[in-house]
């Protein structure tokens, strides 16, 4: 124990009376009488000690309660900021929709189609998603980007048809160059009069020219087809004359057109080639 | 490898009562130094011992003092961010006297009581920490530089800084 003295001498004060009675009143001090004693103490601590399991249960539960409950808010702002951001612009049976986008460029929809954009991330990227069918004519900038649910078409500013539809997939590049990413193959370039076709039936993806009669026609209510799939062709009609169609004989092979105007005259421009016969029924269409 | 914390053997529990019969006390005196509060001492107490046993396989005979007051310490921090500490001793007659002299010493005491509460709670925490380790737990500068993780140097100094600030203060008169 350290005396009065010591302490005092240490620093230069042992011939300070007030000094040295002060320290003597100070050792004189009790901390107070605690409410509890030390076995008291412990019996608390130990309680706590044994209830620690569960205590730490409930804890935990809170947090992953919090936790969750931070990431749902999260997550719902986040689709709520995606939600604001997303420009969309989509049509139903039987329309079409022509619009442009941010820098101008213009996009003309074919029915039953989407295209939507993220505004936020427009001004670092021209990204589009697209859903059916579109024809693009992109001002010239940066790397313009169409994303299809599989496949992928970039360009910097040229005019080209895309047509993405469950088992079908088809690119036509009027003007400039497009680079076409079929899942599943190498990139493929396709400069003017190029277009490339990927039946979901067939593993491989098909180029070809765009034959010259063939100035992106559906934008004018023309549909031409060269050995394409009957299925297609009457999706196209469902879509264009927004009726339903009863076909189930097996797929074959049409080459032709039809114009959206007259249901019956394409109905007739389709059939007749192939033998078939067909009945419409309000909004159906029955074909034998 | 640790257990999960709700488990523990018999033997955790003795040799954690061990530590807890050795320490409650100073423990317990020195969050009453810090806070002025006997019942928020107690309180600090049951916490700083609570977050002993839950590192207790991590504890080192040599360290387990100093990891005390350090974790004591940090409690005190977090109950009295804002707060000024008034601490506030009872007064206690001086017995040795109480016979001989008249009831005007009793009130003499009681008044240089209350000015000796005043120039410690006006005294800088630091200083008081160790000062009042030093007077009442009558601990020496070693044992308060082990208990503190702080050199003996420091607690000199701090020493020194106490008593200054009561110099100076026992120069104003009440």
């Amino acid at each position: 124990m350290a005396t009065d003295n010591d302490i005092l001498k240490q620093f230069g004060l042992e011939s300070d009376i007030e000094i040295q009675r002060f320290l003597e009143s100070v050792d004189k001090l009790k901390v107070p009488v605690s409410s509890k004693n030390r076995d008291e103490a412990w019996s608390k601590l130990e309680n706590s000690i044994k209830t620690r399991k569960t205590k730490e249960i409930k804890f935990n539960f809170k947090h992953a309660f919090l936790i969750a409950a931070s990431i749902a808010l999260f997550i719902g702002l986040w689709f709520g900021f995606e939600q604001w951001n997303h420009a969309k612009y989509s049509t139903s049976s039987g329309k079409t929709l022509t619009f442009e986008l941010p820098d101008g460029s213009q996009v003309i929809l074919n029915a039953e189609s989407q295209v939507n954009w993220n505004k936020f991330r427009w001004k670092y990227s021209r990204i589009v998603i697209l859903k059916g069918e579109a024809l693009f004519k992109v001002n010239k900038g940066s790397r313009f980007e169409v994303q299809t649910s599989q496949n992928k078409v970039s360009v910097m500013g040229t005019k080209f048809n895309v047509f993405s539809r469950p088992g079908y997939f088809e690119v036509k590049c009027y003007e400039g160059k497009v680079a076409v990413d079929i899942k599943g193959s190498s990139q493929v370039i396709l400069t003017k009069g190029k277009a490339i076709k990927k039946e979901s039936s067939s593993s491989t993806a098909e180029s070809f020219e765009i034959q010259e009669s063939d100035t992106n026609n559906w934008t004018k209510g023309e549909f031409y087809y060269s050995n394409a799939s009957l299925r297609l062709v009457l999706d196209e009609i469902e879509r264009q004359f927004n009726v339903n169609i009863n076909y189930t004989a097996e797929d074959r092979r049409y080459s032709g057109y039809f114009k959206n105007n007259s249901l019956d005259s394409a109905l007739i421009n389709i059939c007749m080639p192939l033998g078939l016969k067909y009945n419409i029924i309000r909004d159906s269409v029955v074909i034998r | 490898m640790t257990l999960p914390s709700g488990e523990y053997t018999q033997e955790e529990l003795n040799a954690f009562k061990g530590i807890f019969d050795k320490y409650y006390e100073s423990i317990r005196n020195f969050a009453y130094f810090k806070t002025g509060d006997i019942d928020v001492a107690e309180d600090i107490v049951q916490e700083t011992f609570i977050k002993v046993w839950e590192i207790r396989d991590t504890l080192v005979e040599d360290t387990v003092k100093s990891l005390l007051y350090a974790i004591a310490a940090n409690s005190i921090k977090n109950h009295f961010r804002h707060k000024k500490v008034v601490l506030n001793f009872a007064y206690s007659k001086n017995n040795e006297s109480e016979n001989s002299e008249s009831a005007d010493a009793d009130l003499q005491q009681q008044e240089m009581h209350n000015k000796l509460l005043f120039i410690l709670n006006e005294m800088p925490e630091k200083s008081k920490e160790v000062f009042l380790l030093n007077r009442i737990e009558k601990l020496t500068y070693q044992e308060i530089a082990k208990r503190l993780d702080l050199s003996v140097k420091t607690i000199e100094k701090r020493m020194h800084q106490a008593l200054v600030h009561i110099r100076k203060h026992l120069n104003y008169k009440i």
